[in-house]
């Protein structure tokens, strides 16, 4: 118990942490998923097939390959990130393919009349995508990407592998003194837990939020 | 009456017009060699059977749907193919449809103010008070704030004829903007349709509402297997159809 | 057919990521897990093969079990050079703990048969407590709060700790220079030496030694800390890295056993006194950790009885 106590701020750390990881990350694969999706429905060629090969190639990939990839692969072309940098540009571009086959479909599950009214109304396809179909769209994705944020969260773990103590790493450094592994996991899956239900009920609130009828 | 057909200038006084447009899905032949020419401030109703071509005609008017071969032309042009001068074309040519096409997540009034606002021909507040005059007119004010999933059919298409004149069009196309709607809300729209007629709106309508028809139009045409084959007053077309196939097409309706 | 052709992919563009990276300046392959230390041809099986068979074992609940079962349960890593990794050419686990496991095996069953369990620094005591293993030989320290929940046979080895720097690096002289620094460390052993002789160092922990020499080539680090054996193995075999004279810390070895079966422990502790005695663990050791290690020369266990 008291080593419990004096664990505590090393762990709530762990916890900050692993915010500080998987928060931007998923802000990037927002970004970045959003942008393929539109690459992969805008039936132009070449960006339908970059859209392609990003997820393909990405999502394809195990994630702690791609971590590896960033923090010792790219010192050896001459690019040193920082080892929280390489986590969130890794787990964001992870995250992204997700992101974009979420977005994806959300796009093709809008209805085609509404996009017609929209370009029969002369409004140009920025106006038609930002205005009509990514509004629209994204009230369908709320639960699916509310799930990529949760996996980017329980993702961000790998991080410990790279050298970045976050929760996990935190929880282990704890176990190592403590040895005491049930309490010790029991905490992390309890942190865990937290963020995700966070993030599920500001999913149910928003999408409550953003209902149609009202 | 008939212009010389084999001329390839644009008719006097015509806002659209559409020179021997042929259009195939696959390889089903969706129109054939369709002639037609709508005057300023003219009501033209287009009848016929299900699949003659009458949806897919409007619709490559304002190039939802490009054509094989043929031209349309506005106001003496050929309409733009793509980009912003499409996007500009389109915002002088309203659209009305079966299903309204509101946007869910849109109230009325933002329905009404988006593309004017986006196309830079108001400014927000100017546009929102122009869509509230145009609500008023539709007899939709107290409903000016709700989206269109709190409101009944009749009330999302008037909001989307609204919509449509928000822009100041040329001209309207309706596609049977009745035929979802619950029989008690039909004339609520119909209404509205015959008023605009009435203000001497050019307007292309397809329907099955014989009433409006044989009130507003100022010429019926009537399609068959994806071409025009007949062409007249809407008297002479309800009382002396000329085709066996408007006929029959009449015999139909009439008697339902 | 969607199945490889989805496989297909992933080895594609797996390989195809690696490729550019690669192609661009010839990246090191073994920072990815591979290895090229001096450990690479480690063979222990010469060794066991000689290992004594114990005589008259007692009955024990988990010895009457692991009898019964014909092979011994042992968790341990495959990242520890020296130690225990696996051998690119046999494909089979090598290296001191490696051995120990083997020997273990077969003075208990007279053949040196081991389930091998992977297991992290996390999960040793929770497969001992929960009996997925019968032991655990893994550079696991002995420590007060570990000997509360399971049983540890030992020492069997004692190792200090040393620690690697860049080439040139003039500020660290002592172990106290490593305060406020970042150190790579592999979690586990080295982890747990370094916090008790520099509690304000700063750990970056990575799964595998050959990623923390990755991380002091690129400087990610400023030093890396390890068992003197797994230092020497890697660091100074380049022309980025030094081997300090620093030592310090003495982390005991032991074999982790499940807690409450008293009978089986002190049958592991005599198994070590044996091979201490016999030799074996002399020949374990030259043949493993102490072929690159040259200078830690570590004595035979002697462990009294009743410990
Ligand atoms: N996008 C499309 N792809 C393939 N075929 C189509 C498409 N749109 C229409 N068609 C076909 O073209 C023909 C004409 O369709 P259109 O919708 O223009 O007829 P319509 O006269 O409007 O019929 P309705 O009264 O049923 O609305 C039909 O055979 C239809 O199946
Ligand atoms: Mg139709």
């Amino acid at each position: 118990m008291d080593d419990l106590l004096k664990a505590l701020p090393g762990l709530l750390e762990g916890l900050g942490v692993t915010l500080y990881l998987s928060i931007p990350a998923f802000l990037l694969a927002m970004v970045l998923g959003s942008m393929m999706a539109i690459f992969r429905v805008s039936r132009v060629r070449s960006l339908e097939v970059l859209g392609t090969l990003y997820v393909e190639g990405v999502r394809n990939s195990p994630l702690l390959l791609i971590l590896l990839l960033l923090v010792f692969g790219l010192p050896d072309v001459g690019i040193l990130l920082p080892l929280e940098l390489a986590v969130i540009i890794g787990l964001g571009l992870y995250s992204g393919t997700f992101v974009c086959e979420a977005v994806r479909s959300g796009i093709n599950g809008v209805d085609v009349g509404m996009v017609e009214a929209a370009r029969a109304s002369g409004l140009t396809t920025r106006h038609v995508i930002s205005e009509v179909l990514l509004p629209v769209a994204l009230r369908t994705m709320i639960p699916p990407l509310a799930t990529v944020f949760i996996t980017t969260v329980l993702s961000s773990a790998l991080a410990a592998a790279v050298g970045v103590t976050e929760l996990t790493g935190a929880t282990r450094v704890y176990n190592l003194v403590a040895a005491q592994p049930f309490v010790a996991f029991g905490i992390a899956a309890a942190g865990y837990l937290l963020i995700n239900l966070l993030i599920g009920w500001a999913s149910a609130k928003s999408e409550r939020l953003l209902r149609f009828n009202q | 009456m008939m212009t010389n057909m084999s001329e390839r200038s644009p008719s006097q006084g015509a806002v659209i017009e559409l020179k021997d447009v042929e259009k195939s899905f696959g390889a089903t032949k969706v129109l054939t060699g369709v002639n037609l020419s709508i005057a300023k401030g003219e009501t033209v109703v287009i009848l016929g059977p299900s699949g003659s071509g009458k949806s897919t005609l409007l619709r490559t008017t304002n190039r939802l749907e490009p054509i094989d071969s043929g031209e349309i032309w506005y106001h003496g042009k050929p309409i733009p193919r793509e980009g912003r001068e499409l996007a500009a074309y389109r915002a002088e040519v309203g659209m009305v449809f079966q299903q309204f096409n509101l946007y869910p997540h849109k109230t009325a009034v933002q329905n009404i103010t988006l593309a004017p606002v986006k196309r830079g021909k108001q400014k927000p507040e100017e546009a929102r008070a122009r869509a509230l005059r145009l609500l008023a007119d539709v007899n939709l004010s107290e409903h000016a704030n709700k989206r269109p999933g709190a409101l009944s059919g009749g009330q999302q298409q008037r909001v989307a004829i609204a919509r449509a004149m928000a822009m100041d069009p040329e001209v309207i196309l309706f596609d049977e903007p009745t035929s979802a709607l619950d029989p008690e809300m039909i004339q609520e729209v119909v209404h509205v349709m015959k008023r605009l007629s009435a203000d001497g709106m050019t307007m292309a309508v397809v329907t099955h509402e014989i009433g409006f028809a044989r009130e507003s139009a100022d010429r019926i045409v009537f399609m068959d297997e994806g071409r025009i084959i007949e062409e007249s007053d809407p008297e002479s077309f309800f009382t002396n159809p000329r085709t066996e196939r408007a006929q029959e097409f009449l015999g139909k309706i009439l008697n339902h | 057919m969607n199945y490889s052709r989805r496989k297909f992919f992933v080895t594609s563009s797996t390989a195809a990521a690696a490729f550019v990276l690669a192609g661009c300046r010839g990246i090191n392959p073994e920072r990815l897990g591979g290895q090229a230390d001096g450990f690479a041809n480690v063979d222990q099986s010469g060794v066991v093969a000689q290992g004594p068979i114990g005589k008259n074992l007692p009955s024990s609940p988990i010895l009457d079990e692991v009898r019964g079962r014909g092979f011994l349960r042992c968790s341990g890593t495959d990242t520890l050079p020296g130690f225990s990794q696996t051998n690119p050419v046999t494909g089979k686990l090598a290296g001191f703990d490696a051995g120990m496991a083997e020997l273990f095996a077969k003075y208990l069953l007279g053949k040196p048969a081991v389930n091998f369990v992977k297991s992290g620094a996390d999960t040793r005591e929770a497969f001992l407590q929960n009996r997925t293993v019968d032991a655990t030989i893994s550079t696991y320290t002995i420590t007060e709060n570990r000997e509360r929940i399971v049983n540890f046979a030992g020492p069997y080895l004692t190792v200090t700790s040393g620690v690697a720097v860049q080439l040139g690096e003039t500020g660290i002289a002592s172990s106290a220079d490593l305060a406020g620094r970042e150190v790579a460390v592999q979690p586990g052993a080295a982890e747990e030496a370094l916090l008790r002789e520099v509690p304000n160092a700063v750990p970056v922990r990575f799964e595998e030694s050959s990623q923390c020499f990755a991380a002091l080539q690129q400087q990610r680090v400023e030093a890396w800390v390890a068992n003197t054996a797994i230092i020497t193995s890697r660091a100074g075999t380049d022309s980025r890295t030094t081997v300090t004279d620093i030592r310090f810390g003495e982390s005991p070895f032991g074999i982790g056993l499940p807690k409450g079966d008293d009978t089986y422990k002190t049958v592991a502790t005599e198994f070590i006194n044996t091979i201490a005695e016999d030799g074996t663990w002399q020949k374990l050791w030259d043949e493993t950790a102490g072929l690159v290690d040259r200078t830690t020369n570590p004595e035979p266990p002697a462990i009294p009885m009743g410990r």
